[in-house]
């Protein structure tokens, strides 16, 4: 266990280094891509919060908290991106639909391994994360948030499970690409840009049966809003739990599915004799 | 896994087929199960150097990809240093190098330098090893001024001898060459054949190399393996080729008078006062045939030479492909 841990943190350092590379060796392009990232990402959260400037609050919450709830989408979203947005590891199913699974089989690491630092880009991936800690920050203390060891277990929690949530949906669908791969490919693409579009709105009022849907088999839910409500003190007890449950559920599932999809790969490999064939 | 095992690659009685479904008509579909390789065996020794050559389509790749752990086969034993690469994947890639020649490992959007250095990390290739061997492969394969050259911007040549070079790097004990010549310009070629031949016989390395360049392979190999429609169609050396196929030999004739055909001789080709015969060297010694032509009058020139081998197999492929249809396609 200490090895890999130890051979994970190496990797990281050597993805970091290729990634600050990639900057330092087209810095003009590099920068226009990180600003690019940047303005999308204030683009994204500026409607709802022009709403609620606008409104004096939206779906149950004041500005300044639909401020705290955007800030910390940014955040996990950012640190998410940060961590596994290179190389198509979020959009696994880019990966292993396009045959590049062959890549990963014949370097000597296990593939877990590879998943947890190949996507890392701390340089070029790192716009939205700074977003989100500046939102976060200018929330919190408009707010006047107290900063409890609570508040921060939470908060670094949720964004454990923010994580664990668009990865376990993306190699959940990602993972069908073993077997179908630009269906996989579409539908992935599209939940995952769901998560982004939906995750940043407050739920409030939204009726129960939907609210349940949100919360669990599409969990937008739990990507920014309960998190948020539960850092401002709105929910209590057993519903704070929910987040890292479903996660962990979803990390389960994409788990075994990615399993069985690889088995199958080791039966077909490349989708040479497939219905739908495959990106090239 | 041992060490000292001295067989390297081990296929045993291996079948690898892929079912496949396709619609005939709007509700109709047509299944058939295709045999990429059919009960395939045979064992590969410690620094051994085989071309492994086929028609398209005959289980070439299958074959690597079985060896690779990039799949599993339905029947049989696939063992690579005595373990089965599915298994023993990462144990068994630390001392394979792969090259897929429509494939590259190296980094699109970074210097050939970094993907170097990306293998020294993911291989944990000790830092005196990885300096002894760049420097030894950069030489090698003249990779001298691609060295800081993006990848993005190599010419096919040259990312060919970068992704070999990169393939050799952590020294590995068995390298599986798919088609590493693709593409590659005569000089380019010569570089690859050259420092293959290195790495087998000064190094050990045992190779296993597909390429439809059946001259390139006949230079580098001292073994051929051909395979066709999934089944082992020869197993051994060049010379145990041209036995099977006859030894097959060219002769070239500049003569004045109008030439007959000898008896024994084909006719191949005739040109203004250029005559090739062929013959096979088996049938005819050579005092026999120093005799036959001594018959042909006005001769101003002759050239023998042995027929070139992608002839004799592409004679070959000639003679499967017109062989009845394999019964092992199933509807």
């Amino acid at each position: 266990m200490g090895d890999k841990l130890r051979a994970v943190l190496r990797l990281l350092g050597l993805y970091a280094r290729m990634d600050l590379n990639w900057v330092l060796q087209d810095f003009k392009a590099a920068l226009i891509i990180i600003c690019a990232e940047i303005i999308n990402n204030l683009t994204a959260v500026s409607g709802i919060l022009l709403l609620a400037v606008r409104f004096g609050g939206a779906g149950g919450l004041s500005t300044d908290e639909i401020l705290l709830m955007l800030g910390f989408f940014e955040l996990s979203d950012g640190l998410c991106y940060m961590l596994f947005g290179g190389f198509n590891v979020l959009h696994i199913s880019r990966r292993i639909g396009r045959g590049q699974v062959d890549h990963m089989l014949i370097q000597p690491r296990p593939l877990m391994v590879q998943l947890l630092t190949e996507g890392f880009m701390p340089v070029s991936g790192s716009g939205g994360f700074l977003i989100g800690i500046l939102l976060t920050a200018l929330a919190w203390t408009r707010l006047h948030l107290e900063v409890t060891l609570l508040r921060l277990f939470l908060l670094l929690l949720y964004m454990l499970c923010h994580i664990l949530l668009m990865l376990g949906q993306s190699f959940l669908l990602g993972s069908a690409a073993f077997r179908s791969p630009v269906v996989s490919e579409e539908l992935s693409t599209l939940i995952l840009d769901l998560n982004g579009q939906l995750g940043r709105f407050p739920l409030f009022g939204l009726p129960r049966w939907l609210l349940g849907i949100l919360y669990t088999a599409l969990p937008v839910g739990l990507l920014a809003y309960l998190p948020s409500l539960a850092l401002l003190g709105r929910v209590t007890g057993a519903v704070l739990a929910l987040p890292v449950c479903i996660a962990a559920a979803f990390m389960l599932a994409a788990a075994c599915c990615f399993r069985a999809g690889l088995r199958r790969y080791l039966q077909y490999s490349c989708n040479r004799y497939k219905e739908m064939g495959h990106r090239r | 896994m041992n060490a000292d095992h001295e067989c390297v690659v081990s296929l045993a009685h291996v079948t690898k087929y892929f079912d496949q479904s396709r619609p005939v008509s709007l509700l109709k579909r047509e299944h058939s199960r295709i045999y990429a390789l059919n009960d395939v065996s045979f064992t590969l020794r410690r620094g051994e150097f085989a071309a492994y050559a086929g028609p398209n389509g005959a289980g070439k790749s299958t074959t690597f990809k079985l060896l690779a752990g990039l799949l599993r086969a339905q029947q049989g034993q696939v063992k690579i240093f005595g373990a089965d690469p599915c298994v023993k994947r990462i144990e068994v890639m630390r001392r394979t190098g792969v090259l897929f020649g429509n494939r590259s490992e190296l980094w699109w959007d970074h210097p050939v330098r970094a993907s170097f250095e990306w293998k020294k990390a993911v291989w944990d290739i000790p830092d005196d090893v990885y300096r002894s061997n760049v420097n030894r492969l950069k030489e090698l394969l003249d990779l001298k001024p691609l060295w800081n050259t993006f990848s993005r911007e190599l010419s096919l040549g040259q990312r060919m001898r970068a992704d070999l070079a990169l393939t050799l790097l952590h020294a590995p004990e068995l390298v599986l060459l798919d088609e590493p010549t693709l593409g590659l310009d005569v000089l380019a070629k010569r570089r690859m054949i050259d420092s293959l031949k290195l790495a087998n016989q000064e190094l050990g390395v045992t190779l296993m190399v597909t390429s439809h360049d059946m001259d390139d392979l006949a230079e580098m190999a001292n073994r051929l393996i051909l395979i066709n429609r999934g089944r082992l169609a020869f197993d051994g050396s060049y010379d145990g080729l041209l036995q099977m196929t006859g030894d097959h030999r060219l002769v070239r004739l500049i003569t004045s008078a109008k030439s007959p055909v000898p008896e024994g001789l084909t006719l191949l080709e005739r040109s203004g006062d250029r005559y090739t015969y062929r013959y096979d060297g088996t049938k005819i010694p050579s005092p026999q045939l120093f005799a036959l032509l001594a018959g042909i009058p006005g001769i101003r020139d002759i050239q023998m030479e042995p027929e070139n081998i992608e002839t004799v197999i592409a004679g070959l492929y000639r003679k499967w492909s017109s062989e009845t249809s394999r019964g092992d396609v199933s509807h």
